[in-house]
C-alpha cells in the first residue's frame, strides 16, 4: 500500500510538472495517466469528477486532484495527489519570484515585459472570446454580462457580491422558467381536455 | 510577520473558495484583493504574473498565491497563501466525495451555474479593459482623466505590439500562448529597445 500512495503522489507531480497554464488541459493529462494508463478509475468516473469540478468552486485541477486522489486512496489519496499537483508549480514559482524580484529594475528586462503585457492583453481578449462561445444564449447571459461589466468598472462593489448576486439571479430564473413550464403543461392538459 | 502569514492564508482563502470557471475568470477577483486592497503589487507585476503563471507550470492561483506570498512574507507566507488557496476545493471535493453526490442539490446547484457562467465571462472581459487600458495608457486613471493627459500618455508602440500578436493568434489559431508570450518579448525588445539604442 506504501508503494501505491507514492505512485499517486508521483504520477500528480508529473500531471502538475507539465501542464501549463493549468484548467482543463491538466484534466485532459490526468485522463490520460488515472484512466488509460494506471486504470485506477473508470471513464465515467472522470466525468463524474469533471460535472462536480465545474460544479464547485477551486481551481479545476485541484478539485481534480482531490477528487481522484480519493476515490484511488482515500483521504491520503487525496491529500498526496493534491500535494502532488501544487508542488511543482510552487517550485518553479519560488525560484521565478526570486529572479522576477532581483531582476525587475533592469531596463532590459522591463522593456521585454512592456512587450509582454501587451501579448497578456491579447492572451486575456482571445481567453473571453472562447469562453463567451460556451455560453448558452439566452436574455440571463447577457443581462449578467452587462450586469458585471459595469458593476466592476462603475462601482466598488466586491466580486465575491457580484458573484453571489449572480448565482442567486441564476436560481430565480431557473424558478420562473419552471413556473412558466409547468403552467405551459397545465394549459395544455385543459386544452386537450376540452377537445 | 505572523499578522502578514494569516492574512495571507485568510485572503487567498477567500479566493480559492471564489473561484470559478478557473483560469482568467478569477482576475478580478485576485487583482481586487491583492492590487487594490492590500496594495501587496501593482498592476504591471500583476500582469507580467499572468504571462509567467501562464507559461509556467501549475494552475493560475496556486502560481500566484506562492508569488505574492514570497514577496510580502517569504517563503513562510508562500506556503500559507498556496495552502489558503488549495484548502476550500479540498475541503469541498472530499466531503463530496466521501458523501456522496446525493449532498449536492444538483437542480440548485445548475440553477446558480446559469447565473456564474455568463458572470465569469463578464469577469474576464473586465480584466481585459482594466489591463488593457493599462498597458496602452499607463498612469491615466478615472481621477486624472483628462484629453491631455491621455495624448501624452498614449503608448502606441504597445498597441501596435497588440495588433501585430493579436492577428498572429487569429492567424495561426494552434500556436501555444507561450510562443504569443516569448513573440510579445521579442516584439517588446525591438520596439522599444531600438529606439533606446539610437538615443
Amino acid at each position: 500500500m506504501k508503494n501505491r500512495y507514492w505512485d499517486i503522489f508521483w504520477t500528480f507531480f508529473k500531471i502538475g510538472a507539465f501542464t501549463f497554464g493549468g484548467g482543463y488541459a491538466m484534466i485532459a493529462l490526468m485522463e490520460r495517466e488515472v484512466v488509460e494508463r494506471k486504470g485506477w478509475i473508470s471513464s465515467e468516473e472522470i466525468l463524474d469528477m469533471i460535472g462536480i469540478s465545474e460544479s464547485t468552486p477551486g481551481p479545476i485541477a485541484i478539485n481534480g486532484a482531490t477528487y481522484i486522489g480519493y476515490k484511488v486512496g482515500k483521504v491520503w489519496g487525496a491529500i498526496l495527489a493534491t500535494l502532488g499537483v501544487v508542488l511543482p508549480a510552487f517550485l518553479v514559482i519560488s525560484v521565478l519570484s526570486y529572479f522576477i524580484l532581483k531582476f525587475k529594475e533592469n531596463q532590459l528586462i522591463e522593456i521585454i515585459f512592456k512587450g509582454i503585457r501587451a501579448g497578456v492583453v491579447v492572451l486575456i481578449f482571445n481567453a473571453a472570446y472562447r469562453l463567451s462561445k460556451q455560453l448558452v444564449k439566452n436574455i440571463l447571459t447577457y443581462i449578467i454580462i452587462v450586469f458585471v461589466i459595469l458593476m466592476c468598472l462603475l462601482t466598488n462593489m466586491s466580486v465575491i457580491l457580484i458573484l453571489l448576486f449572480c448565482a442567486i439571479m441564476g436560481i430565480i430564473y431557473q424558478l420562473i422558467s419552471n413556473t412558466r413550464k409547468i403552467q405551459k403543461q397545465v394549459q395544455d392538459l385543459e386544452d386537450n381536455h376540452d377537445n | 510577520m505572523i499578522i502578514n502569514v494569516l492574512k495571507l492564508f485568510w485572503i487567498f482563502f477567500q479566493i480559492g473558495l471564489f473561484t470559478f470557471g478557473g483560469g482568467y475568470a478569477m482576475i478580478p477577483l485576485i487583482e481586487e484583493m491583492v492590487v487594490q486592497k492590500y496594495q501587496f503589487i501593482n498592476l504591471e507585476l500583476f500582469t507580467d504574473m499572468i504571462a509567467i503563471s501562464e507559461s509556467s507550470p501549475g494552475p493560475f492561483a496556486v502560481n500566484m498565491a506562492t508569488f505574492i506570498g514570497i514577496k510580502v512574507a517569504g517563503p513562510l507566507g508562500a506556503v500559507f497563501a498556496t495552502l489558503g488557496v488549495v484548502l476550500p476545493s479540498f475541503i469541498i471535493i472530499l466531503i463530496i466525495a466521501s458523501i456522496g453526490k446525493k449532498f449536492l442539490n444538483k437542480k440548485m446547484v445548475q440553477a446558480a451555474f446559469l447565473g456564474i457562467r455568463p458572470a465569469a465571462v463578464g469577469l474576464v472581459i473586465v480584466a481585459f479593459f482594466n489591463i488593457f487600458a493599462n498597458v496602452i495608457i499607463p498612469n491615466v486613471s478615472l481621477k486624472s482623466f483628462s484629453f491631455v493627459n491621455l495624448i501624452n500618455n498614449f503608448e502606441y508602440i504597445s498597441l501596435i505590439i497588440i495588433l501585430i500578436v493579436f492577428a498572429l493568434s487569429r492567424i495561426f489559431k494552434k500556436l501555444h500562448p507561450i510562443f504569443l508570450i516569448i513573440i510579445s518579448g521579442i516584439l517588446g525588445l525591438l520596439f522599444y529597445g531600438i529606439p533606446l539604442v539610437l538615443s
